[in-house]
């Protein structure tokens, strides 16, 4: 035997028409023996039908004008919203280009005409040698500039086809 | 309750960003979302901007949208939560303040009779004649707790279907049906209670 709380879904399919017929006879055999139950049938039946008949609220004309113009301007601000990304993207990725090859450059040795390079390393190499004839010693830093200047150009002349 | 295929086409142009599409969804649903929300929030001001809520809401989080449900369960669903938001807004701003006055207008016995009709078992369509039911029934909407109000508004007056019901509100089927049978219950008895007078 149910309790009369364990009808209340039921009775709310029965007065809105859709309870499976089973479940409504079910439902009608036991409003036979409870008064509370038909009670509360025939109230929620009584609410319905009276709902029913309520004036439905509609939106003043206005308001879908009102509500399209918002749009508008939603959709622009949007619209910008996504432009400025883009650019602020695009001068990102232009600094990072700009800083790398600022950057390289600094990092970089300057590159000097293979022609000049060669000259400036014979130049090099006489001052070391006349350096070393005249003073009997050479000047180690200039030693050591003309190693790498003969490196280098013995670097250039291998790598030149 | 699935898309249906004229829904599925609207949201797919609104998704492009066309106003015009934007603006039949609109036309299609605005009446249904403001009957909903002016009888959840009870006044036509607050009505109308959340109205104008939804549909902007629903414009920017189309992308959101997963198309499971039909458009006017997800509209109703942002509906709910709008109008979720502002009562908890009234509540921060009025807190104890409401409570108190109307505690104390009820002492002071305020309110005027709103209705001298005591028969309640007569036809309600008669009834409804007068126009003064009309604003009873809706006051009596008003002070139906808010999980209740939710559930008869769209059943009853949206006639929205219980599956349809439990998916907006994100609640069992069983538990949309055990509100209906509760709000009813109320809102008959608040009924009953003014009609028959202080």
């Amino acid at each position: 035997m149910k309790a009369c709380r364990e009808w209340e879904q039921a009775i709310v399919e029965y007065v809105d028409g859709t309870c499976e017929p089973q479940a409504a006879r079910e439902l009608e055999a036991h409003l036979a023996r409870c008064a509370a139950c038909a009670q509360a049938v025939r109230a929620q039946q009584w609410l319905k039908q009276a709902l029913t008949q309520l004036e439905r609220d509609r939106a003043p004309a206005y308001l879908s004008r009102r509500i399209r113009d918002h749009a508008r301007v939603a959709l622009w601000q949007r619209a910008r919203a996504r432009r400025t990304l883009r650019l602020a993207a695009a001068a990102t990725v232009v600094t990072a280009m700009v800083v790398g090859w600022w950057g390289a450059s600094r990092l970089a040795p300057a590159s000097v005409p293979a022609a000049e390079e060669q000259a400036l390393a014979q130049a090099i190499l006489q001052e070391y040698a006349e350096s070393a004839a005249n003073d009997g010693f050479a000047d180690p830093s200039l030693q050591l500039l003309a190693r790498e200047v003969h490196l280098r150009t013995s670097l250039a002349e291998s790598r030149s086809p | 309750m699935r898309l249906s295929d004229a829904d599925a086409a609207l949201v797919a142009r609104c998704k492009t960003n066309d106003l015009t599409a934007f603006e039949e969804m609109v036309e299609r649903y605005q009446h249904k979302i403001y009957g909903y929300v002016r009888r959840l929030v009870g006044n036509e001001t607050d009505a109308e901007d959340i109205t104008q809520e939804v549909f902007l809401k629903a414009l920017t989080s189309l992308h959101a949208f997963r198309e499971e449900s039909s458009l006017q369960t997800w509209l109703f669903r942002i509906a709910t939560n709008l109008c979720r938001d502002l009562m908890r807004r009234r509540q921060r701003e009025r807190g104890w303040f409401s409570l108190w006055r109307r505690t104390e207008e009820e002492q002071e016995g305020g309110g005027e009779r709103l209705l001298d009709i005591p028969d309640l078992e007569g036809d309600p369509e008669r009834l409804l004649l007068r126009e003064e039911l009309g604003e009873l029934l809706q006051r009596a909407i008003e002070e139906l707790p808010w999980r209740m109000r939710e559930v008869l508004v769209l059943h009853d007056l949206e006639a929205l279907s219980y599956e349809e019901i439990a998916e907006a509100l994100g609640i069992p089927l069983g538990t949309v049906k055990s509100r209906l049978f509760h709000a009813r219950a109320r809102l008959r008895e608040a009924l009953a209670s003014y009609m028959e007078g202080d």
